[in-house]
């Protein structure tokens, strides 16, 4: 027998579950049955009889028996004899722990995994989830937002109803030649004073809010631009997907992060919905640009609007940080710019 | 008498880098199969803990049955979309399932307590706890009672006592009221959390045995208020300096006593007549009140879990150090409530700026401060205690019960 081969009878401590005091015995392998002796009695066990659950780090390897008493194996100089007799069958997931480049690989696979999810899951499943619920239903739910908002940060609008006509009329005519007539049939204009500066809303229930602040600090032909991206929040249910993706966020975070919820989640879920936000913010200029060449209206209004508002911009820069709840001006701009050089785009006015 | 029969250190051989293997797997899986793995996976943490912590050269260990824990996870899963799921049509009945829940959580703490003592060993001997239900909402009722009374007194107090300053605008009543505000509301407070606190802690760990013997709590109701009442004195003062600071930092940005005009870029600004730039440098002081307000906010809540995790660690010192075995044999609990605190609040830091990463690490490193902190101190021999009849415990009380957060470990 060279002095590689593991030992054939092994050293255990039999506890049998009644008293305390534990019994050293000695363990060995007769074809397929465990025999130890505790004082004069022989013991013999069927190794498939036995239960091995799972040990971890150093601890010692505990064989659990019929009865319930338990067998207790020194783990490093047991580890290997155990397993030549087979009594230890390692699940999948503790091989992968003993096997450093396998789990390194497990853990990749897992982030990518999560990552994908996070980056293209959600979205799916909250766009899904939006489109299937009909109008009407969200529009129930959501009725409360208008008045929760005027109770908070909006105030009666100091426009005249000229001024308020003539922008409903603005919407009415780019609405008019929509295809998305039917879908954009809910929708409604109002005006309000925002304390919180220029801004203009889309609710989930199909309000568009104008603010008398956004108003007076652009120039007159940029405002059905803003009208236009707008009706694009609203057919494509931009404000109810980021309810539901907020939502889902949130509660993947607080899985993750386990008991330790309230900071990482709120802090996370802010983090991930600029991320969110601003795909929305593109998907809106990119209605409201199609609707332009759909209707024959010149691309340089929107051109106009987006150099207006990021001058408005309080922090100054116009390049997209990931911080951003909107894409920057130049990337508006720029996006414009594109479509102006396909006029496939353009159809019949 | 010489004592031939040392006390032993507990230790804990937990190991970050071995746990983190574990919780990275435990995630992936129960992410892959939307939730059912978690019942497995509780149980391996658990096995790890409790595996990797020694006492006198041998292990504990946990023996939970997942299958069993799974079932629990699904009731639980069935009631969360149930409550959802009503609550987008009919909050009425959503409420009437919040207050069904509220109202079972001393059955499901019960069955929890069973499930999860029953399933754990040392030595081959397993735990036991034999709380009736009756008794635990006999406790609550009682505890709720008080707690009401607490209130409606505190309340007829402050009515008096404002009454009293309308009457005639006495600036010492008024002061003295003022002042004395926070103190009566931090005592009441504390009153309140001892009597919950001791509540549960003594009718958890009088009913626990190790085989065939009682575990008892000693410490009285009045430990468990001064305990509570440092705590809360102790955050209370932290909450008072940071509303100071808060005030402090918005009083000066209204003032304009610090220079908080963003640097605005070197390109010529679009609009350049006056009103706009004063409408700029307002919103800037805004943004910097807000986000003023925002670190406020982080850090009364930092505030708030640093106070909690104080309380428990003094709770901790106060049960264990009083605690017996078999009515003889004693346990000394050394962490201190400082340290404890120190830990959990760097945990959760690096937890949120390693975007989770740390977590594994975090609870090896509070539950290692933890363990290394307690000993058990023998008064002769352990070997008389032996094993105790039992009968099969339900397992679904103990996913409620962690669900709902709470846990309760021994």
């Amino acid at each position: 027998m060279s002095p590689t081969q593991p030992p054939t009878t092994l050293q255990a401590t039999y506890f049998n579950g009644q008293v305390l005091k534990g019994t050293p015995v000695n363990v060995h392998n007769n074809a397929g049955q465990l025999v130890f002796f505790l004082g004069d009695t022989k013991h013999t066990i069927a190794l498939r009889s036995v239960k091995r659950s799972e040990s971890f780090g150093n601890a010692p390897i505990v064989l659990e028996l019929p009865d319930g008493a338990t067998l207790e194996f020194d783990r490093e100089s047991s580890l290997n004899t155990l397993k030549s007799w087979n009594a230890l069958s390692l699940n999948w997931f503790e091989k992968v722990q003993y096997h450093p480049t396998r789990w390194l690989f497990v853990s990749l696979a897992s982030i990518a995994f999560a990552t994908s999810l996070y980056v293209q899951g959600l979205p799916m499943l909250s766009k899904w989830i939006a489109f299937a619920t009909p109008q009407a239903t969200v529009s129930a739910l959501m009725e409360d937002v208008l008045p929760t908002l005027d109770g908070v940060i909006f105030q009666p609008s100091k426009l005249d109803e000229k001024t308020k006509a003539k922008h409903q009329q603005q919407l009415e005519s780019l609405m008019e030649h929509s295809e998305d007539q039917a879908e954009l049939a809910h929708v409604k204009l109002v005006f309000r004073s925002s304390k919180i500066g220029p801004n203009a809303f889309a609710l989930p229930d199909g309000t568009i809010v104008l603010t008398d602040e956004l108003l007076s600090s652009l120039p007159a032909e940029t405002i059905p631009g803003v009208l236009a991206h707008e009706l694009g929040h609203v057919k494509l249910r931009h404000m109810t997907r980021r309810l539901l993706q907020n939502a889902m966020v949130g509660t993947l975070i607080v899985i993750f992060s386990g008991d330790v919820s309230i900071l990482v989640s709120s802090l996370g879920t802010q983090l991930v919905a600029q991320h969110y936000s601003r795909e929305f913010e593109r998907e809106a200029d990119l209605f409201a640009i199609e609707l332009f060449v759909k209707q024959g209206r010149e691309l340089a209004a929107l051109e106009l609007l987006h150099e207006k508002l990021g001058s408005l911009d309080k922090a100054g820069s116009r390049k997209t940080s990931y911080l951003d709840s909107h894409p920057g001006a130049e990337e508006r701009i720029q996006l414009i710019r594109e479509k102006q050089r396909t006029p496939a785009k353009a159809s019949q006015p | 008498m010489l004592n031939t029969y040392p006390p032993g250190k507990f230790i804990f051989h937990g190991a970050g880098r071995e746990y983190f293997k574990i919780w990275l797997v435990n995630l992936v899986l129960t992410i892959a199969t939307l939730g059912i793995y978690a019942a497995w996976a509780k149980v391996r943490t658990r096995k790890y803990f409790y595996q990797s912590t020694e006492l006198n050269g041998n292990r504990f260990d946990y023996h939970g049955d997942p299958k069993a824990i799974l079932k629990g996870n699904l009731l639980v899963a069935g009631i969360a979309l149930a409550y959802i799921v009503s609550s987008a049509y009919s909050p009425g009945f959503s409420g009437l399932i919040m207050l069904t829940v509220m109202c079972l959580m001393p059955f499901f703490l019960v069955m929890s307590l069973r499930f999860h003592l029953a399933n754990s060993s040392y030595r081959g001997l397993r735990f036991r706890f034999n709380g009736d239900i009756k008794t635990a909402y006999g406790k609550l009722i009682i505890t709720i009672l008080i707690s009401l009374g607490c209130f409606v007194v505190l309340g007829m107090v402050y009515k008096i006592g404002s009454g009293f300053v309308d009457l005639e605008f006495n600036m010492v009543m008024s002061s003295v009221l003022v002042i004395s505000a926070p103190l009566v509301l931090i005592a009441c407070v504390s009153f309140i959390f001892a009597m919950f606190i001791s509540g549960l802690r003594l009718f958890v760990m009088n009913n626990a045995k190790f085989g065939n013997a009682d575990l008892n709590c000693g410490a009285r109701f009045g430990e468990f208020s001064k305990t509570t009442l440092k705590s809360a004195s102790l955050a209370g003062l932290a909450l008072l300096l940071l509303a100071i600071a808060a005030f402090a930092i918005n009083m000066s940005v209204f003032t304009g006593l610090l220079d908080f005009s963003l640097p605005m870029h070197d390109k010529p600004s679009m609009l350049d007549d006056e009103a706009s730039q004063e409408q700029a440098q307002v919103a800037a002081q805004a943004m910097t009140m807000l986000s003023s307000l925002g670190i406020i906010t982080i850090l009364t809540y930092l505030v708030l879990f640093a106070f909690g995790a104080y309380l428990k660690t003094a709770i901790d010192n106060l049960v264990w150090n009083n605690t017996m075995l078999a009515n003889q044999h004693q346990f000394k609990s050394t962490a201190s409530p400082m340290a404890a605190t120190w830990i959990h609040i760097s945990n959760i830091l690096l937890i949120v700026f390693t975007i989770g990463l740390f977590l594994p690490f975090a609870r090896i490193r509070s539950t290692r401060y933890r363990i290394s902190h307690m000993t058990f101190v023998p008064v002769g021999s352990i070997d008389d205690i032996v094993r105790e009849e039992q009968g099969k415990q339900k397992a679904f009380g103990d996913s409620m019960g962690d669900a709902l957060g709470l846990e309760l470990g021994i």
